[in-house]
């Protein structure tokens, strides 16, 4: 693929700079002047009254960009950056990154629900999700009104959270999670994409990447889900269980998947928290996005997208999610720090006030409650 | 918010309680895992490639037309880019204006919810997504099909019309409906060779069209099938109230792999449910071993349900 690179030409020495910049200007001047005569034109593209550099597209081929080898064991995810209370205008916050996705979470709320008369009674409080990307946040740009993926994936971390939170004790309030994602892996560009020669001898050179965009949203998904249960613990939401997230695919051996192998066990490969790339000589069969609250042992969202064999009844769907779930327990470790260090500040700031005032000695256990 | 339902609190605790009993007693007597007849009809628009009419209990009621097109590869001057997840386009429309209507689409996605979208911003409560999830899930076998010749290929709308937006909850109906226009889906026969890139010219004949599933090859289009648990205890085929008082529910994609009705997993995705009104029951998630029961399940029913509505399809087909 050829992925054309604006690079600005480099002076080589300054006399040559100047000489090129003064020639632009002059061809520049010349044009703008006969146009100078008049109001300025505003049919026209009016060149820049300085000069400018032409871009030189750098291609980068194949043999000078490469992916580094991943180095990673497979049922290792990847190192997880996680902190909370960053927005100080929201009840709770938190930014996560995972290598190149990097997330914030604000939770708004709860606030009481607009006195109308179109709303509801409601008993329990109305939780309201939405992950954005940002426009820049993959190389295929998002336009600012959410597209279906998005829509999806708010719904789904509805269904996530909506379970841990104790709504019944915030009756006729509303909880707002907004999710702002700020960077991914990128899921664009050849997503789902063949390429085929211009002298077609290559009709199909590469496999279909099935499930490419599953597993680009499952990592977005998982790291959307631990980041609001952060998010939600330092906003003081009183919850069942912190809910984290978890991802895991299954692949095959190439020769497997296309029925070439022999009839005995298919050689499967389970990745945690894997990468969007495939491993060489590997085929993705399925992807498992959970929710997972660990001390409750209970997962609150579930997606599988793939294919699964039920030959031996659910045992390979069960295998999957067991690897998500230990994916999930992996970042739940984490979340637990994020929630512990939050804690750690109120009770340390409320230490501080009480050397200074004695009086207030009784306050520090009760805010290291609700945290 | 979980999806409306007529009933007060006192009757979904009433609900929850006559479920959760060991045998449990489903509001019409159904056993576990006993489906609802079904109305369904194929091949009845004439505008259309494939169609289907589903009627469910509940007075769910669904039409899909599926329309084919010839389309060229999107070609540069370099490389040809195939995007074959733009070959098939799939639209849920909901009778009534959607997110307008009775309702306010709340729950007629009923998969993890419309639920949590802060705006009304879509009718379909996400169903075009899950439908197309399926149909591109497991290996993709459909989009094998859809190619023509050497730079084109058939490019497919899959619309769906929901005519009864709360009634019936949607994953079942929905996934019916598009299952069976799909089985009867027929293209016009290639006539020109496969291995130029000129305009592929078809027969005008139908009757030497060629279905898009052929007959006894597989994998079949793909089906949903929801699946709900109170207590210990699971349902399939759940209805409105049943969904309002369960704890958790999924929806099992599932697609046949073979004659004697072996099913391959596609896709799972958890439903949104009305959790008894949110007091009954300790149960926040599924734990491990009620996920194995739910899927389990769907698995062992699936094969059956699914053949028959193939059977059914093939019938009407071929009676003329």
């Amino acid at each position: 693929m050829l992925t054309p690179r604006p690079t600005r030409q480099l002076p080589t020495s300054p006399g040559h700079h100047d000489l090129t910049s003064l020639n632009l200007h002059r061809e520049y001047t010349l044009s703008t002047y006969t146009m100078a005569a008049k109001a300025p034109d505003r049919r026209r593209n009016n060149p820049p009254s300085h000069g400018t550099t032409l871009p030189v597209f750098l291609s980068t081929s194949s043999d000078v960009v490469k992916p580094a080898p991943p180095t990673r064991p497979p049922d290792e995810i990847r190192k997880i950056f996680l902190r909370t209370g960053l927005i100080s205008s929201v009840t709770g916050s938190s930014f996560l990154e995972i290598a190149p996705l990097k997330l914030s979470v604000s939770v708004l709320g709860p606030r009481p629900l607009p006195r109308s008369a179109s709303t509801p009674f409601a008993a329990q409080a109305i939780l309201t999700t939405e992950v954005k990307f940002a426009p820049f946040a993959s190389t295929v740009r998002r336009g600012y009104i959410r597209d279906s993926s998005e829509r999806d994936l708010g719904s789904r971390l509805y269904q996530a959270l909506v379970g841990a939170i104790r709504r019944d004790l915030y009756p006729k309030s509303r909880i707002e999670v907004v999710v702002t994602i700020l960077d991914s892996e990128d899921e664009g560009d050849d997503v789902n994409t063949v390429c085929i020669d211009e002298d077609g001898r290559a009709v199909e050179p590469r496999f279909w990447d099935v499930g490419r965009a599953e597993r680009a949203l499952g990592v977005v998904l998982a790291g959307c889900i631990t980041a609001a249960s952060a998010a939600l613990a330092d906003a003081g939401i009183e919850m069942f269980d912190l809910v984290s997230g978890g991802v895991a695919s299954v692949f095959a051996d190439e020769d497997d998947a296309k029925g070439k192998g022999k009839a005995g066990v298919a050689q499967k490969r389970y990745i945690r928290d894997p990468a969007v790339a495939p491993p060489d000589g590997n085929t993705p069969l399925a992807t498992c996005v959970l929710g997972y609250m660990a001390a409750r042992d209970e997962i609150s969202e579930l997606w599988i997208s793939g294919k699964l064999s039920t030959k031996g009844g659910t045992a390979d769907m069960d295998e999957l999610v067991d690897e998500a779930i230990a994916a999930a327990k992996s970042s739940r470790g984490v979340l637990n720090e994020a929630a512990k260090e939050r804690v750690q500040f109120i009770v340390d700031k409320v230490q501080s006030q009480s050397t200074e005032d004695p009086s207030t000695t009784s306050g520090g256990k009760d805010v290291e409650m609700t945290g | 918010m979980p999806p409306p339902t007529p009933l007060s609190p006192p009757e979904l605790s009433y609900l929850y309680t006559s479920l959760a009993l060991s045998p449990p007693i489903r509001p019409d007597l159904r056993t576990s895992f006993q489906f609802r007849p079904i109305v369904a009809e194929c091949s009845f628009l004439p505008h259309c490639n494939g169609s289907s009419r589903i009627c469910m209990a509940e007075a769910g009621e669904c039409i899909v037309g599926v329309k084919a097109e010839v389309e060229k590869d999107a070609t540069s001057k370099y490389a040809t880019v195939i995007e074959r997840d733009k070959w098939i386009e799939v639209s849920v429309e909901v009778a009534g204006g959607g997110a307008s209507g009775p309702g306010s689409g709340v729950g007629v996605g009923g998969i993890s919810g419309a639920g949590g979208a802060a705006g009304k911003d879509e009718g379909d409560g996400g169903a075009a997504v899950w439908l197309k999830e399926g149909l591109l899930a497991g290996g993709a076998g459909i989009l094998d099909r859809l190619v023509i010749s050497k730079g084109w290929h058939w490019k497919l709308y899959i619309d769906v019309l929901l005519l009864t937006p709360t009634s019936h909850p949607p994953p079942l109906l929905l996934s019916a409906a598009t299952n069976m226009a799909l089985d009867s889906t027929f293209l016009p026969k290639l006539i020109s060779p496969h291995d130029v890139d000129d305009i592929p010219a078809f027969s005008d004949d139908w009757g030497i069209s060629v279905p898009l599933y052929e007959p006894s090859t597989f994998p079949r289009p793909p089906m949903s099938l929801p699946v709900i648990a109170v207590g210990d205890n699971v349902f399939l085929d759940p209805s409105v109230a049943e969904i309002a008082a369960a704890e958790v529910g999924l929806v099992v994609t599932l697609t046949l792999a073979d004659a004697e009705g072996h099913c391959d997993i596609v896709g799972v995705r958890g439903m949104e449910v009305g959790r008894g009104g949110g007091k009954e029951g300790e149960r926040k998630g599924i734990s491990r071993k009620l996920l194995r029961q739910m899927v389990g399940a769907c698995v062992r029913e699936a094969g059956d349900v699914i053949k028959g509505l193939g059977e059914s399809t093939r019938q009407q087909m071929f009676r003329a």
